[in-house]
């Protein structure tokens, strides 16, 4: 009688090359798949990043706004006026006010007028 | 394999197919033949179309400082089905928004899904809302039009409602400031919220800043005057209109009764939102002699030194009597216009004739827009010559059967300190883009020469006699010579169509200084109760308004001897040993040069004014050095320099050229 054999199967090098190669492409697929799942989760989030910075930068600039605007608001000549009032300033009085003419030195003006005319006293010494 | 096997197998692989077939079928249709409509859908739920708003263009006066201006406001609404107690929700919002409990109560029980509220809430309230956390509440963005200055140049300005511009420069420059708004889909996420914007479909362009002529702080004094007189004489309305003849520039346009712009439904009367400057004409009465003036002067019908006989101060004419105020007998047409004389005035009218008058009338623009740029300007009232009686052309010379707007009168006056030369009045100078870049600039615009500059300067001396020696007297400012003339006109009774006596239209329009006006303002009262003359009501305002604007114009007064000031530069060297802080000797003999070392500048010029001393001024601070020396004596054209420093500076290091120029 024969002993009874087990059945033994050689392996195929095609099948197990296929495998792999499936194998490989799954993980491929599936790395792909997660990779695009995480860049969507990573841009929501950026995308809610943003809208907190966009929200900031509104708040930010709803507060330049109502600065300027309560700084146009305290310029307002009327409360200028009282508020000058309230600390005893007063409208000079027509002898207090004195008209000044401004003259700039190194340009026009009294002091370069005199400057030139000693400029051109030397220029005819010289051409003597 | 046996045939059952196949077959069993074939069935599979049949069934197979079909199944993948109809899969393949399925997936087609959906992605090739219904692919718009599911997209379209699935937009839906997760995207949303919002609206970008444009932020609203500011309006700014001649030195950039803003008049109104927009910042991010919210609108509240309401879904009425999503409202808990409507009873409850209405007496709590009602204090805070400060409508009536009913009103809102009879909203939030409305049929509709969605009803506004309040509109353009300021942020606190909006917060106070928030804080209720009332269901069925919810805010939309909707930026919110501030005017910081509130009532200053209200009638100018106009107001903003929900639908744009309503009134004055918010209504004409409307389409300018508004901007155009935008659209964009946002992403939201599974609980509704915005999470990004996916796609901009429109951009919102902001809307256009304008900068107008207007000036801040002329329109404040100017106000401040007119609302004291409105008060005063309990007026039905006042109004000063400040204008530079030379460019035509509106530098303040002041009307009482008033209101708040950023609260205007709150104004007690409609009336008050009117510009009445451009929108009412009014009978001039004797303001308008100085265009029958001007008229007869260029043809040459009369000469200011010819005489008049005045027949005693009453005159008919076509049956009817005129009276002059007081009985004058011969008088120059110098003193016909100083005197306001009705009866010289006509006898000038009837020698230049109503063809010639009306010429110069129109040429003046009376009877047609000055194009100022705001709705609802009036055109006045100047009939055609065809359809004038016997007696038009006598009253006309007296400023009657004729109605002018109080920006046609300034501009005509303007022409008169401008050399003849009428310009149209300007009220916006410029247009910026949302980063203040000047996009458009509108030049001064001439309209025509009306007369010759020799006339004009002519009448413009005939004027100043008004105010110095006539009925204008109370216009004069100290320090000036004012041009001008007054005007007392009746109004039409319409019960009895005759002039009624009570005192109608109280006016000045001056110009100032005569011989080179930086300054045309008309002043006019209408209807007050306690006045009766022009005279003595309208030019005291003028001068009032007057004397400070040339102040802040800087306008030199005629009698000012200027103190030249020379900066720039300093000694040379150094200023050896201590500044002596003291007050100035100011008791040193008149015609002695006090010593003025330590003193400010304005001790040191309080000192030397009055020995009527030149100055000359270098640097800043206190005084250092002085030329000539403490005790020297001064001369009839002497030149007093001095050397300043800043306060506290025991040494000076000074740059070395200009000490020369500025202390030798």
């Amino acid at each position: 009688m024969k002993k009874p054999q087990r059945l033994h199967r050689e392996a195929d090098p095609r099948v197990r090359r296929s495998l792999g190669a499936a194998l490989a492409i799954s993980a491929v697929l599936v790395g792909s798949a997660l990779g695009v799942v995480g860049l969507r989760v990573q841009q929501v989030h950026l995308a809610y990043q943003l809208d907190t910075l966009r929200a900031e930068r509104t708040r930010t600039e709803t507060l330049i706004r109502r600065l300027e605007i309560e700084e146009a608001t305290l310029r307002s000549p009327l409360r200028v006026e009282q508020r000058a009032r309230q600390l005893g300033l007063t409208v000079p009085a027509r002898d207090q006010v004195h008209q000044a003419r401004e003259f700039v030195t190194g340009t026009t003006g009294l002091a370069a007028a005199q400057r030139n005319r000693v400029a051109a006293a030397d220029d005819r010494t010289t051409t003597r | 394999m046996t045939v059952a096997l196949r077959a069993r197998v074939l069935i599979l692989a049949a069934l197979l197919v079909v199944a993948f077939v109809g899969v393949t079928g399925r997936l087609a249709w959906l992605m090739i033949f219904k692919r718009a409509e599911l997209a379209q859908m699935a937009e839906r739920q997760y995207s949303r179309t919002v609206v970008l708003h444009a932020a609203r263009g500011p309006i700014v006066d001649r030195q950039g400082a803003p008049l109104a201006t927009s910042t991010p406001g919210e609108s509240l609404f309401a879904q009425p089905r999503a409202v808990g107690d409507p009873v409850r929700v209405a007496a709590r919002l009602a204090p805070i928004l400060d409508v009536p409990a009913h009103e809102l109560h009879a909203a939030l029980t409305s049929s509709r899904s969605f009803i506004w509220l309040k509109r353009k809430l300021p942020p606190v309230e909006a917060a106070r809302v928030r804080d209720l956390a009332e269901p069925g509440l919810g805010f939309l963005d909707e930026p919110l039009r501030l005017y910081p200055n509130r009532e200053l140049a209200a009638q100018v300005l106009g107001f903003e409602g929900v639908d744009g511009g309503l009134e004055g420069i918010e209504r004409a420059w409307n389409a300018t400031l508004a901007g155009t708004p935008g659209k964009a889909v946002v992403g939201r996420d599974a609980l509704g919220r915005e999470v990004v914007t996916q796609h901009v479909l429109a951009t919102p362009e902001p809307g256009h800043g304008v900068m107008l002529t207007i000036d801040k702080t002329i329109q404040y004094l100017a106000e401040r005057e007119i609302d004291a007189a409105y008060r005063r004489t309990r007026s039905k309305a006042a109004m000063a209109v400040v204008m530079e003849p030379r460019t035509g520039d509106i530098l303040a346009l002041a009307i009482r009764p008033t209101f708040n712009p950023n609260a205007f439904s709150d104004a007690p009367s409609r009336d008050a939102w009117r510009n009445r400057a451009v929108t009412d004409p009014f009978e001039p009465g004797s303001t308008f002699k100085v265009i029958l003036a001007a008229a007869a002067l260029e043809e040459g019908v009369v000469r200011p030194d010819d005489r008049i006989y005045a027949e005693n101060g009453q005159l008919t004419i076509a049956r009817t009597v005129i009276h002059d105020w007081k009985k004058f007998g011969w008088l120059t047409f110098t003193e016909v216009l100083q005197n306001s004389s009705n009866v010289g005035s006509m006898k000038v009218g009837l020698s230049l004739g109503k063809e010639r008058y009306y010429k110069y009338m129109t040429a003046f623009g009376f009877g047609a827009p000055t194009g100022v740029g705001l709705t609802g300007e009036s055109r006045g009232v100047l009939r055609d010559p065809q359809r004038w009686s016997a007696l038009s052309l006598p009253t006309m010379s007296i400023g009657q059967e004729v109605s002018v707007t109080a920006l046609q009168m300034v501009a005509a006056f303007g022409a008169v300190a401008n050399g003849g030369t009428l310009m149209r009045p300007r009220l916006v100078k410029a247009e910026f883009d949302a980063d203040g870049r000047e996009i458009r600039r509108f030049e001064p615009k001439p309209v025509r020469q009306v007369v010759s500059p020799e006339t004009a300067r002519t009448l413009s001396r005939m004027l100043a006699r008004v105010v110095e020696e006539g009925t204008g007297h109370f216009a004069m400012v100290p320090g000036y010579e004012v041009g001008g003339k007054t005007g007392t006109a009746q109004k039409l009774d319409p019960a009895t169509r005759r002039y009624s006596r009570a005192p109608g239209v109280l006016s000045f329009v001056g110009f100032v200084p005569a011989n080179e006006p930086r300054l045309v303002m008309l002043v006019m009262l209408d209807e007050p109760k306690n006045e009766k003359w022009g005279s003595e009501a309208a030019a005291p305002i003028f001068s009032a308004i007057a004397g400070p604007v040339l102040r802040y114009l800087e306008v030199p007064p005629r009698d000012a001897t200027p103190i030249q000031i020379v900066t720039g530069g300093g000694a040379d060297g150094k200023v050896a040993g201590g500044v002596r802080l003291a007050s100035v000797a100011t008791e040193t003999a008149a015609g002695v040069m006090p010593d003025l070392r330590g003193s400010t500048l304005r001790q040191a010029l309080a000192a030397l004014t009055p020995r009527g001393v030149r100055v000359e001024i270098a640097g800043r601070g206190r005084v250092v050095q002085q030329a000539p020396a403490a005790g020297e004596q001064l001369g009839d054209d002497a030149v007093a320099r001095l050397t300043l420093s800043p306060s506290g500076a025991r040494t000076v290091q000074w740059a070395r050229a200009p000490e020369r120029e500025a202390v030798q």
